[in-house]
């Protein structure tokens, strides 16, 4: 796809290039037959390719296109460029609406919007004068169990949020909750939030409750919003190379405090906040406004084990299918059915992370079933006992083996004793 | 064994360069020359995700195809060597000669629906490198050396099949 005038210039100079090529690829006789008639279709194939491209852009910029209707959300990347160009602005100008850097657009475009978030592709949208459609009917979602919120700030029930916990957690305060759940909504996640369409994937075995889901989200959000801000963090990049250093910190008798500091190095925030009544959740991925992926843990198992795998499967969420083309934010309850594709890619990842699988089949623990086979795989891999320990258990569904080795009571208080302290500053 | 400055120099050419800040360019390229590379460098450089190690293993699979013809060289090129995160595809161009054209893969010649049935294959596309231009010489190679957002030249990589260690290994395996 062309983008701007200048790629457009520059497309036309590599089709007359090509073209004039093309002119003697079959005047050259010395050559094999088969590879001559390979050198003209290929030219062929790529001219037709620019030009195609080169006609696209032209019928944009005649403005003989219009964007009035609305689109739905798997339309809409494409949508959005097509109408910045039919309405004649460069990347540059549709930047400085948006108060951005025109670089951030040009990859914005150059990925059909792939890293932006619902809420920045709707802003886009408005930006651009560009209805979508609340429907979602053409989003292509693999995923079961998506769900939808509103559309509208002004559709929500503020009073069926779980107001007593909220204010009991100081997240709220005062004599109307419903209002200050709306306040806190608008300040914690940001306008956004409230206001943009909501996508969620929750693997459950049960039916959540929609109002304490958003509230848990937005407490998150909020959190990591503090982290962002802090400027301390580093840059996320779609390179998975690190994860390699968490896994030793499986072994770090403070880890999971440290995988906190480590993931914040690589761009991601890690957020630890307990569920709310009406939820399972383990954990979540979802991507902040700022653009930093967020991790959010529940700790509803205090055990070293699940600390790890929960961390990891939502960390393959990130690095699968948060900047695909999906638009969902991943809620992940551990009772979820297992013929779900999306989440046993993410499952996959995390156990293939922890323990490569041609480790894991050379492990003697797996038959021999004892505390001192676990012992020594563990110390042949690299990781903690309770990674092997708990790998094991759920292949054989047996959560009462090998209890010693699991880290039971030593997650929840490493990040606790943190909270704690830097209230008490 | 010590290091001549010779050996040194030999050494840093060899090397994959850094990516360079391309004005007007959303990602960073290969600033502009061709430049020699092992496959080993190559997946240790730039296939550092799930979609990237996916198009490597095309990348691997589409050049043993083409080494078993006969081929000697590879260039690779497209938004795979820039730093654009997840690439849709890769662009290679590939070297007749010495390719025994009964042994080539008939995938090679099939560039139908933008090389639909390339990229399902090996996640890529593929172009002849010796296709020549009087104004500007091997067309493809040249070609792929232009960013094509902004018209100014970037680097390519060139990949030598016959030496290449991940090829030889598959080879004899």
């Amino acid at each position: 796809m062309i983008f701007s005038d200048r790629q457009y210039a520059v497309s036309m100079e590599q089709a007359n290039k090509l073209k004039a090529a093309l002119g003697h690829v079959h005047k050259d006789n010395e050559k094999h037959e088969r590879l001559r008639k390979i050198e003209a279709k290929a030219l062929e194939s790529q001219v037709s390719d620019i030009e195609r491209e080169i006609a696209d852009y032209e019928l944009l910029k005649s403005g003989s296109v219009s964007f009035t209707e609305s689109f739905s959300l798997g339309d809409l990347p494409r949508v959005l460029i097509q109408a910045r160009i039919a309405q004649g602005l460069s990347q540059t100008d549709l930047a400085e609406r948006l108060r951005m850097k025109p670089q951030q657009v040009q990859r914005y475009e150059a990925t059909e919007y792939m890293s932006a978030s619902l809420s920045r592709i709707i802003e886009v949208a408005d930006a651009l004068h560009v209805r979508v459609s609340q429907s979602f009917s053409s989003a292509q979602a693999p995923a079961e169990n998506a769900l939808y919120a509103w559309s509208d700030a002004g559709d929500v029930d503020w009073s069926r949020f779980p107001l007593r916990e909220m204010a009991k957690r100081g997240w709220i305060r005062g004599a109307n909750l419903a209002e200050a759940a709306r306040s806190y909504f608008f300040s914690a996640a940001g306008p956004q939030f409230a206001t943009a369409l909501h996508r969620k994937k929750v693997r459950s075995g049960n039916a959540p409750d929609e109002f304490s889901l958003l509230a848990w989200q937005a407490r998150v959000l909020e959190i990591a919003r503090i982290e962002c801000e802090a400027k301390d963090i580093g840059e996320f990049q779609l390179n998975d190379s690190w994860l390699s250093e968490l896994v030793v910190l499986t072994r770090d008798h403070d880890g999971p405090i440290k995988a906190r500091e480590c993931l914040k190095r690589n761009g991601i925030v890690l957020v630890v906040e307990p569920h709310l009544p009406g939820t399972y959740l383990d954990g979540a991925a979802m991507l902040s406004p700022a653009g930093h992926p967020v991790v959010a843990l529940t700790l509803r198992y205090d055990r070293l084990d699940n600390f790890w795998f929960v961390l990891f499967h939502e960390l393959g969420h990130v690095f699968l299918h948060l900047f695909t083309a999906l638009r969902l934010d991943f809620f992940d309850e551990e009772d979820g059915t297992g013929n779900d594709y999306v989440e046993n890619e993410a499952d996959k990842f995390a156990l293939d992370r922890l323990i490569p699988e041609v480790l894991w089949k050379q492990c003697l623990s797996r038959f021999a079933l004892t505390e001192e086979a676990i012992l020594i795989d563990a110390e042949r891999i690299g990781v903690d006992p309770s990674i092997i320990a708990g790998r094991i258990r759920k292949e054989r569904g047996n959560y009462q083996m090998f209890n010693n080795l699991i880290g039971s009571g030593s997650v929840r208080s490493q990040f606790w004793r943190i909270e704690n302290d830097s209230h008490a500053r | 064994m010590s290091l001549t400055s010779d050996a040194l120099q030999q050494y840093c050419c060899m090397m994959i360069p850094s990516l360079v800040t391309l004005s007007g360019s959303p990602w960073d390229v290969l600033p502009p020359g061709i430049y020699p590379a092992t496959f080993a460098e190559i997946e240790h450089g730039y296939a550092y995700n799930e979609r990237r190690r996916f198009l490597f293993a095309g990348l691997i699979d589409a050049s043993l195809h083409l080494a078993k013809a006969g081929c000697q060289i590879v260039f690779l090129d497209g938004s795979y060597v820039s730093a654009k995160p997840i690439p849709g595809d890769y662009d290679a161009c590939w070297d007749p000669v010495g390719v025994d054209f009964t042994k080539l893969d008939p995938v090679f010649d099939d560039f139908d629906n933008g090389r639909a049935n390339q990229k399902a294959r090996f996640g890529g596309e593929f172009f002849p490198s010796t296709l020549m231009s009087l104004d500007i010489g091997a067309v493809f190679t040249e070609f792929f050396q232009i960013d094509r957002f902004t018209g100014k030249k970037k680097g390519i990589l060139r990949i030598t099949l016959s030496t290449d260690e991940t090829i030889i290994r598959r080879m004899t395996s």
